[in-house]
Order: structure tokens, then sequence, then C-alpha cells
């Protein structure tokens, strides 16, 4: 079972997610304010694809 | 060129002047820069005196880079290419060029089993035992650094490239109906013709 991994794990994700996220908005703008606020998106974009992701190895993982 | 003055900002001449943001940005010799970025993430902006983009882009590479290191107890960055193991992960974590040259010649120096040039440091495991010792000491450590290794190392080449060549474009939806729709975005773009937003909108 996924949920059963520690959650030790999953504050890995959180120093590479602010890191890939202020990269790839820094590298869009070049305005403070633009920046942040893509760096938001990102952050919002990668936390909800890896949710998805999370969520399908969830479901397969009942079904096996 | 009186009417080019009345319309938008057009597209700069220099080949070191783009528009960023709407703004003219500088980037001095952007093969300096770039080779800048490369070696110490950051140098490179802060040479184009983008200062504070220079801090993100360090902070972030360097902390991203540390944390992996750290995690595999500095020992998951490492040139090899021989029968205990084929390193292809290296290739990514030399996007990250202060660790990458020093790791590159540790490893030509050391091959057929001599003495790597700089010491101990960044030196690949000389046999499977020793490969497999690494793994066992740091638990999953050792993977997870190498992992945030090569991510510091992807995410230095996107560095390296807003070095080079100012902000990627972002991308503007189009709105159906609105030919004029993200037309203030387009015109921030820098790679943008000044025409292509009225070819796009036909």
């Amino acid at each position: 079972m996924i949920v059963s991994m520690s959650l030790g794990y999953l504050f890995m994700y959180v120093p590479l997610l602010i890191a890939v996220a202020l990269v790839i908005g820094a590298s869009r703008h070049e305005k403070r304010h633009l920046i942040f606020d893509q760096v938001k998106k990102n952050a919002v974009w990668i936390t909800s694809f890896m949710l998805g992701i999370y969520v399908v190895l969830q479901v397969v993982s009942w079904q096996v | 060129m009186a009417k080019a003055a009345k319309g938008k900002k057009q597209a700069p001449t220099d080949s070191h002047i783009v528009i960023a943001d709407g703004d003219e940005l500088n980037l001095h010799n952007r093969h300096l820069a770039a080779f800048l970025a490369w070696v110490v993430p950051g140098a490179g902006h802060y040479y184009q005196q983008r200062y504070f983009k220079s801090a993100i882009f360090s902070a972030s590479v360097f902390s991203t880079f540390f944390i992996g290191m750290v995690i595999a107890n500095f020992s998951c960055v490492y040139a090899a290419w021989n029968g205990t193991e084929r390193r292809w992960q290296f290739a990514l974590q030399s996007g990250v060029g202060f660790v990458a040259i020093p790791a590159a010649i540790q490893g030509y120096t050391s091959r057929g089993g001599n003495d790597p040039m700089l010491g101990s440091m960044l030196t690949a495991p000389k046999n499977v035992r020793e490969l497999h010792k690494l793994h066992r000491e740091t638990a999953s450590g050792f993977d997870m650094g190498t992992l945030y290794t090569m991510i510091a190392g992807l995410l230095n080449i996107l560095v390296m490239f807003d070095a080079y060549a100012g902000p990627l474009p972002p991308p503007v939806p189009k709105k159906k109906g609105d030919p004029d729709s993200g037309e203030e975005e387009k015109s921030s773009a820098k790679h943008d013709p000044p025409d292509k937003s009225s070819v796009e909108s036909t």
C-alpha cells in the first residue's frame, strides 16, 4: 500500500518543490511580482500532478 | 522610424539586448554569462547585474545540490564508466559545473586502478562491494541524494539558458472569438516578432 509509506519520504518533496517552482518561475519572468505569481502557479500545478499520480497508484494498488 | 516609435516596443537589434516583461534587458556577454552560470549557479546573472534572479537561482540550485550531498553522505557525485558501474546519472549532475569539473578529473585520473588526482573526494567506489556498502550505509539516502543532485543539475541548465537568452516567453492562452486576447503578454514576450500576434489571430 502506498499509504503505508513513511511520512518522512513525503517531506523530501518539499525542498524539491520549492527549488523547482522557483527556478522555473524565475526563468519565465524578470519582474519580481510576475516571478512569484509564476512560482505559485508552478507549485500548485506540480502538487496537483503528484496528487493525481498518487490517486492513480492508490487505485491500482486497491485493484491488486 | 517615426511610425515604429508610435507603436509598441520594437525588437532590439543588438544581440545582447532582449525584451523581457516589456522592458529591455542587457545580457552583456551572453556566452560568458552562460559559462559562469554553469560553473557557479547564479554567477552568470550576477555578472549581468540581475541580482535578484542570481540570488533565487543560486539559493535553489545550491540548496538542492547540498541537501542531496548531505543525505547521501557526500558520496553520490562521481564519474565512472567501467565494469563496476556505468554512472549515467553523472551526465545530469554535471549541469552544476563546480562539482562536475573535479569529479570528471577524478574519474579520468582514476581509470585503470590509478590513484585519483585530487585525493578521495568525488571518487567512484572501487568495486561492487564498496558500492553496495554505500547503499547499505545510507539506506535510501544514496538514491535520494543522486536524485536531488541530478535535479539540481537539470535546474542549472534552465539557469544557463536564462543567462544566455533571457527569460522564456510564457505561453499565452487564446480566447475564442477574441483576437486581441493576450495581446499585452504577447508584446512582452521577448522572442515574438512584431507581427506574430496578427498572424495568430487570423
